[in-house]
């Protein structure tokens, strides 16, 4: 039995009742969506509430599940998508609080990560993602971190393949200048 | 093709053999090609590293009993909060009615001097005519804004209350009968007659 048959028949046995199918299910995606959430959004605690989030609409929208599709692509359409709504919404709040950028580098909880040399890189890295922009951070994200191939990512964030390579050229060479820069 | 978009090709497996034979040749001749892949690579690198990073596992095991906590317990609806939406809303709508209702009825100083001289009482006018008689500027603005003819009904108002107005303001008799009745100068003239002689 493969991952996605394994999947979807998680989500048949939890439509028919079994929360405990739900549970298993959480717990294979969770790290993965906070992941993601996290390298979008920089912060631990907008990446905490994503996974909330996510797990709620995964356990009412279930349903809606088209079984034609592989479930974590179905996850990381809601993931992508709750982030990016979350950045437009931070950046609105921004705007009308009349607050710079970033006022303060909070990065939060900063225990999720046991070593401290990998925290310290993890940290490095996060600072220069968040200075990508959006779009050529998301595909980014996905194509490095989720090793998502461009299908995939097309699928999720509705773009063409093209517009995606072109993001994602963009901003490897940012991300090549920034460790650079970081380097010297 | 430029150097840049060739390399990364080549690291996302993008090119053709041919074309990724030639980039391999090129990479043996030049000096400059190998030191900007190596920089590409070091992003590479870079990533890979933090691409299986493990949560801690304490954090891990809080988020499902959380989101079971969350589904038990009821939507609380922050009221605090909608009320904080709902007062901004009403202060952007009552500027923006103020805004817009100054944007387009906005009045002259005469407008706003005539709708003022018309809501005075008669006494009220010939108080402020009082106040002004020095002011020969503004009493010009203020007789232009009324007509004639409420200015005469002034003037004879006042006249019947003091006789002694006319010589006050240095206006002639003429001047002060525009627009009377005859029978009212007649009237004006004999009490004016009677006072003084």
């Amino acid at each position: 039995m493969n991952v996605k048959t394994d999947d979807h028949q998680l989500v048949r046995e939890f439509l028919s009742g079994n929360e405990q199918s739900f549970n298993i299910l959480a717990r294979k995606y969770q790290e993965r969506i906070y992941w993601h959430a996290r390298r979008m959004l920089a912060d631990h605690d907008d990446a905490h509430d994503i996974v909330q989030e996510v797990l709620l609409v995964m356990h009412s929208k279930l349903n809606t599940f088209n079984f034609s599709s592989a479930l974590y692509t179905w996850i990381y359409k809601i993931t992508a998508t709750r982030s990016l709504n979350l950045i437009k919404k931070k950046k609105l709040k921004r705007i009308f609080t009349f607050s710079s950028y970033e006022i303060v580098d909070s990065y939060g909880y900063e225990n999720i990560i046991d070593d401290i040399e990998t925290k310290e890189r993890f940290l490095r890295m996060e600072k220069h993602l968040k200075s990508l922009p959006v779009k050529q951070r998301q595909v980014f994200v996905m194509r490095n971190y989720d090793d998502l191939s461009y299908e995939e990512i097309s699928s999720i964030t509705g773009k063409s393949i093209g517009a995606l390579k072109a993001n994602y050229f963009h901003a490897f060479r940012k991300m090549k200048e920034l460790i650079k820069k970081n380097d010297d | 093709m430029t150097t840049e978009e060739r390399i990364i090709k080549y690291l996302e497996n993008e090119l053709s053999p041919e074309e990724r034979n030639r980039f391999e040749s090129d990479l043996n001749n030049s000096v400059e090609l190998r030191e900007e892949l190596n920089k590409y690579l070091n992003v590479k690198t870079e990533t890979d590293k933090l691409k299986k990073l493990k949560l801690n596992s304490l954090y891990l095991n809080s988020l499902i009993p959380e989101f079971r906590h969350n589904l038990d317990s009821p939507k609380s609806v922050s009221v605090k909060r909608n009320l904080g939406y709902a007062f901004g809303l009403m202060v952007i709508f009552i500027l923006s009615i103020s805004i817009l209702k100054n944007f387009f009825y906005s009045e002259s100083p005469t407008v706003v001097l005539q709708e003022f001289t018309q809501s005075l009482n008669e006494n009220q006018k010939i108080e402020l005519l009082e106040d002004i008689n020095g002011d020969a500027e503004v009493y010009n603005l203020i007789s232009e804004n009324i007509s004639d003819n409420e200015l005469s009904n002034l003037l004879t108002a006042e006249l019947e209350l003091n006789n002694e107005v006319a010589e006050a303001y240095d206006i002639s008799f003429n001047e002060l009968i525009v627009g009377l009745s005859q029978e009212k100068i007649d009237e004006i003239y004999a009490e004016i007659l009677n006072r003084n002689f």
